[in-house]
């Protein structure tokens, strides 16, 4: 099984951030910040050994390729910020683009939301506006992505680069869009592109064109599942409600669902925890009864599922460094590497587990 | 071989036990005769699926309940207890709502509550968890529910979220203790709290008692069967004997009684105070536990722990345990489990069930087929249940 994890960006500084949020901000400024809410709240989180890296130090993204190929982790899917011409957050990876290293496979998602100052993908307090433009847009944007689609590293599927998108549903005349890539794509060498639609907490309407669905978790069950009992109050240290997540409610929810969806190809989801506290204090959620051993277990069954009923090559992580979401990998002060060995251990024992009757 | 001879042999059900035990038996029958006036005592039925090459079972009462064989112990049924009898009549557990309130570490009992909920919804109507009690989600709030269950110790805090529930209706309040190892604290609170008290260790059910709690029921938690489960393992966590229990004097003696049996065996101990000067290698406690389990030969375990006697079971492994009341209630001595009294017990025994392979086999088959069903956590829900509904 190819496990797939979403890497973000957002660890060095921009003008555009330096602006809106103050100098030198980065996704380590929300995180330092954080406290603990209520009692058993686990904020905040630290790197391990403080390794508050910067993403366009190269030694950061080989320690980041070589930390998660040790454990098992097949590529990164990189988050990609296009808007109508405008890129943010692109320096990192096309550094990797123009070294060629990390050796680690990657692919891409272009996170089309507009910027807000809420960090919700909506459109109150605009910060950068996601605009999609016309044909010569496209075009434009097609053409800045053809070297990393043209990479060796880049990931294939039915040997076309598979390209993510988390929101098709905001794109206006997002079918024609995906036919002029792939004229384009077949015009400069390429089989065409394998795109992929994200199955997230937003509206999913039905979309030609896309060859495959993508279950981005925690946010598909929060949206889709139909669940009350994900959701509920805690009172917080100030006494404000705040909303808490069941941790095993979302993951009973992701290993229960029936494979079946519109007849389309699923790449299924995992997520590591939740908990976007570090960016909305109380106004956010944090999750409740996440731990390493249960991630590894979840991720165990999620993994065999992926393998036996989806007949999927992928199962796609959320996410390896969100840490502003509490969604990721990477080892931090207070578990360590206990994360990543249970992405190992889970591994090997869907390996032993898809083996027996 | 005389043909005749093993056609009898093949017409008898009799088990070859140790000389000790069938010692043992033999005093009990003798008891149990004259206590009757002589009646003959019931032999129980051979378990389903046993091989008929394999001894078939115990020709005698030692594998019931006998009380002149356990050691003094708080008696554990609810009903002796209170002197109460239970009401007669069905109990309809498949209308029954509960509500679970998991307070179990992540180390210990990671998956012990989602085994419990499995098993809960398997058999009742609604089975929800929440992970506090003040503001349920929506959509829980109007159930009446039967039955609130906490699972774990309670400590402070808990009890200020138990002041106040958010509940509709009265329901049964149980607490199912996590105290294996040592009594639970916060016991007046617990007792005032709940109407019923499940513990791991029968030794704590004086105390309990004395503390004011109303009914106590020795239920441990059954053995999770996709953590504990019979494999192959790897060479790193094979050993001929797996001893477990920590280095103190008495173990020692213990320990050093079977020396000559050991001499050259691959030999692991678990617990702490243990050094390789010993003549063991030394495991970490807990660490990779089933794999420990599946790769001896034979376990012995001094002052087990009943959570760990479940789980050595359903991994299938054979078990020489030291005599504790514990081991009565969910386990069948000398059929799934094999029991030691002192040093010189356990070095007969280990000799004996070393050289008889087949009949270490006949019994760790016997403790794997319990722990995937009569010790299942089906049913252990399905005996916590009752007891509630009878409340």
């Amino acid at each position: 099984m190819k496990l797939i994890a979403f890497l973000l960006p957002q660890f060095h500084p921009i003008p555009e951030n330096d602006l809106w949020w103050g100098e030198g901000f980065t996704e380590w400024t929300n995180t330092r910040k954080a406290a603990p809410l209520y009692p058993g709240h686990k904020q905040p989180n630290e790197p391990f050994d403080q390794y508050y890296y910067d993403l366009t130090d190269p030694a950061a993204r080989m320690w980041q390729a070589d930390t998660a190929q040790s454990y098992g982790i097949y590529g990164f899917c990189y988050y990609h910020y296009w808007f109508k011409g405008k890129r943010l957050l692109e320096k990192p990876f096309n550094e990797v683009l123009r070294l060629g290293e990390p050796r680690i496979p990657f692919c891409l998602s272009w996170a089309n939301e507009p910027w807000t100052r809420r960090w919700d993908g909506g459109d109150h307090h605009l910060l950068m506006p996601q605009d999609y433009g016309d044909e010569r847009d496209w075009e434009e944007h097609f053409y800045a992505l053809l070297d990393a689609f043209r990479d060796e590293r880049y990931i294939r599927v039915q040997e076309k680069p598979m390209f993510i998108i988390y929101r098709p549903g905001n794109i206006p005349r997002c079918e024609e869009m995906i036919r002029l890539w792939n004229d384009l794509a077949r015009g400069n060498g390429l089989e065409g592109i394998y795109f992929v639609r994200t199955l997230g907490g937003f509206p999913l309407p039905n979309q030609a064109g896309f060859e495959a669905s993508l279950e981005f978790e925690p946010h598909y069950t929060f949206g889709h599942s139909r669940s009350q009992q994900i959701w509920s109050y805690v009172n917080t240290y100030g006494g404000d409600p705040h909303i808490a997540v069941d941790y095993d409610h979302v993951w009973e929810n992701i290993l229960n669902r029936s494979p079946h969806r519109a007849g389309e190809t699923i790449f299924p989801g995992a997520f590591v925890n939740w908990d976007n506290t570090p960016r909305l204090g109380a106004n956010g959620q944090s999750s409740i009864g996440a731990s390493p051993r249960k991630f590894g277990w979840y991720l165990a069954r999620q993994i065999e599922r992926a393998s036996r009923l989806y007949r999927s090559e992928f199962l796609f992580i959320n996410a390896w460094n969100e840490w502003a979401e509490g969604a990721y990998l990477e080892p931090d002060r207070h578990h360590g590497y206990q994360y990543l060995k249970a992405v190992k251990s889970a591994l090997e024992a869907s390996a032993s587990y898809t083996g027996r009757k | 071989m005389n043909k005749k001879r093993s056609r009898e042999r093949s017409r008898r059900t009799k088990i070859r036990l140790h000389p000790v035990t069938e010692q043992r038996i033999a005093k009990m029958v003798v008891r149990v005769l004259k206590k009757n006036g002589g009646g003959t005592p019931q032999v129980p039925a051979p378990l389903p699926g046993a091989a008929t090459s394999l001894p078939g079972p115990p020709v005698s009462a030692e594998t019931k309940t006998a009380p002149s064989e356990q050691p003094d112990a708080a008696p554990n049924v609810l009903v002796e207890l209170d002197g109460a009898r239970t009401p007669p009549g069905p109990v309809d557990i498949k209308q029954k709502k509960v509500l679970v309130r998991s307070l179990l570490s992540e180390d210990s009992h990671w998956h012990t509550e989602q085994s419990i909920l499995d098993g809960l919804r398997l058999v009742t109507q609604t089975a929800a968890p929440v992970k506090h009690l003040c503001n349920l989600p929506a959509g829980l709030t109007a159930i009446p529910f039967d039955l609130l269950l906490v699972l774990g110790n309670p400590d402070a805090n808990f009890f200020d979220e138990l002041r106040d529930p958010v509940l509709s209706g009265s329901p049964v309040k149980a607490v199912w203790l996590a105290d294996a190892a040592a009594p639970a604290e916060q016991l007046p609170s617990i007792a005032d709290a709940f109407d019923l008290v499940f513990t791991q260790n029968i030794n704590h059910i004086p105390l309990y008692r004395y503390m004011g709690c109303r009914q106590i029921v020795y239920l441990p938690f059954a053995a999770d069967p996709s953590v504990y489960f019979p494999k192959t393992v790897n060479i790193a966590y094979q050993s001929d004997i797996l001893f477990i229990g920590n280095a103190d004097p008495r173990t020692r003696e213990m320990f050093a009684g079977m020396k000559p049996l050991l001499a050259d065996k691959k030999v692991f101990a678990m617990g702490l105070g243990w050094q390789p000067e010993d003549g063991v290698t030394c495991v970490r406690p807990l660490a990779d536990i089933q794999e420990y389990y599946n790769g001896a030969t034979v376990i012995i375990y001094a002052q087990p722990e009943p959570g760990q006697v479940l789980a050595i079971g359903a991994c299938g492994g054979f078990l020489l345990a030291e005599n504790n009341p514990n081991l009565y209630e969910y386990m069948r001595p000398d059929e799934d489990i094999v029991i030691f009294r002192s040093a010189g017990d356990l070095q007969e025994k280990l000799g004996y069930y070393w050289d008889r392979p087949e009949l270490m086999r006949y019994v760790s088959t016997n403790a794997l087929y319990g722990s995937k069903y009569r010790n299942s956590c089906l049913q252990m829900v399905l005996k916590l249940l009752h007891l509630a509904a009878r409340r």
